[in-house]
């Protein structure tokens, strides 16, 4: 073996370690990364698996028809709340929904709603998500899993 | 010639900040001038005269036809618009819209979260050619809003919306405007918020100021039992009186024909008469 040889093979035996142990190795020093509770929210049931994950029981409930959207939804309890949950076929329909509702929440199109309590329309993936009402811990799990409402006061 | 340049140069300095005050002051007023308006986008119906007639039909179970009545009867009052009510074109759990005029109904419609909902339909020029009202019987058979104050107001203010007109006011905590286009936790008040308000009859009277070259609103068609009740004398004949106003000198009638059929007669008695 010729003298310049030598740390060209130990550089070879030290790369070719290092790439065998790559995920070993990457997974000790990298932080895991764990979804965020609402990360991962893209339909009802990823909805429901986020409220689970963020330690919230969910009862499902009844049915719900509102005449302002296309599709017809499905109540969830929440601290014991009705929170109206609205799946659309895909999230250029949903988007087509949600730009109806005015920036109350007292408004859909041309339709004028009386609400029993405070309307709050959140969105996300191809839900559309509302919560009529003022409970905080409801209106706090609702951010953490679906962020801000974009419509209600 | 320098003393003139400078004088010059002082005037557009003060024309420029008349100007900005002007702007300013602008600013400062236009949200009180539109905060003030309740017309709801523009929205309203095409006619050819003042005043018009619109149908109300007739959807409601008995429960609600004495809050119909009264909320037709408030509207009345409008120096722009008449409100008529005739028989309902639909099924109450339905309630499909019919042409040139509103339907009314009440339903058991499930716990979505509203009392009412009001949708008009509008055509390419802002017009409305058709309305509905919902009134949701799954709260109203409540305690909490089983209330004539509650009924009053959802009532008088989802026919409000089909004419184009909006809120007045949107929080449900501060006093009450004394009008059904308010938002509040209690109807009664002080004031009640059961009925339109003067401010409601101005913003109708603005809304309908102009006149179109046609009409959106379906001919008033006179049903053979408010013909016969026309021709009928004196008080017995028109049957209950649900609503006495102005001092006894308004009335609202309602006569029931049997087979849910009812006629309500409005009543504007001349000095002297009618007590």
């Amino acid at each position: 073996m010729k003298p310049f040889q030598l740390p060209i093979y130990l550089l070879f035996i030290v790369t070719v370690g290092f790439t065998a142990c790559g995920g070993k190795l990457s997974g000790s020093t990298q932080p895991r990364h764990d979804p965020l509770p609402g990360e991962t929210v893209t339909d009802y049931e990823s909805l429901v698996d986020a409220l689970h994950a963020a330690r919230v029981q969910v009862e499902a409930g009844e049915e719900v028809d509102q005449p302002f959207f296309s599709v017809e939804g499905r109540i969830i309890k929440v601290h014991e709340e009705d929170i109206q949950v609205f799946q659309y076929p895909n999230v250029t329909v949903r988007d087509e929904q949600a730009a109806l509702v005015s920036s109350d929440g007292n408004g859909l199109g041309t339709a004028k709603i009386h609400w029993i309590g405070r309307p709050h329309f959140y969105k996300k993936g191809r839900l559309i998500v509302l919560y009529v009402g003022d409970t905080d811990n409801v209106l706090k799990v609702l951010g953490t899993v679906l962020g801000q409402p974009f419509a209600g006061k | 010639m320098t003393t003139l340049r400078c004088t010059r140069r002082r005037n557009r300095s003060s024309v420029k900040k008349i100007g900005w005050l002007v702007i300013m002051l602008a600013f400062a007023v236009f949200p009180a001038l539109t905060s003030a308006s309740n017309w709801w986008g523009g929205y309203h119906w095409a006619r050819v005269g003042n005043p018009f007639t619109l149908k109300l039909g007739d959807n409601v179970s008995s429960a609600w036809d004495a809050y119909l009545g009264v909320a037709s009867f408030d509207w009345s009052l409008s120096s722009v618009l008449d409100t008529t009510i005739v028989a309902g074109t639909t099924t109450p759990r339905r309630c499909r819209p019919a042409s040139g005029r509103v339907e009314i109904c009440n339903h058991t419609y499930g716990n979505n979260g509203w009392l009412g909902v009001a949708q008009i339909w509008v055509n390419s020029s802002s017009h409305i050619t058709q309305g509905t009202v919902k009134l949701n019987d799954t709260y109203f058979n409540t305690a909490t809003y089983n209330t004539p104050g509650w009924r009053h107001l959802v009532m008088c203010q989802e026919i409000g919306h089909t004419f184009g007109l909006d809120h007045q006011d949107e929080n449900s905590g501060n006093t009450n405007l004394g009008t059904c286009m308010d938002y509040t936790n209690n109807p009664y008040g002080p004031p009640s918020n059961e009925h339109p308000n003067q401010h409601d009859y101005d913003q109708l009277e603005i809304i309908y100021a102009h006149l179109d070259s046609s009409t959106t609103v379906g001919q008033a068609v006179q049903s053979p039992a408010a013909a016969t009740n026309n021709r009928r004398d004196g008080h017995a004949q028109w049957g209950e009186l649900i609503r006495s106003t102005n001092n006894g000198r308004t009335g609202l009638y309602k006569l029931n024909l049997g087979d849910g059929h009812k006629v309500f007669t409005f009543v504007v008695w001349a000095d002297g008469e009618g007590s």
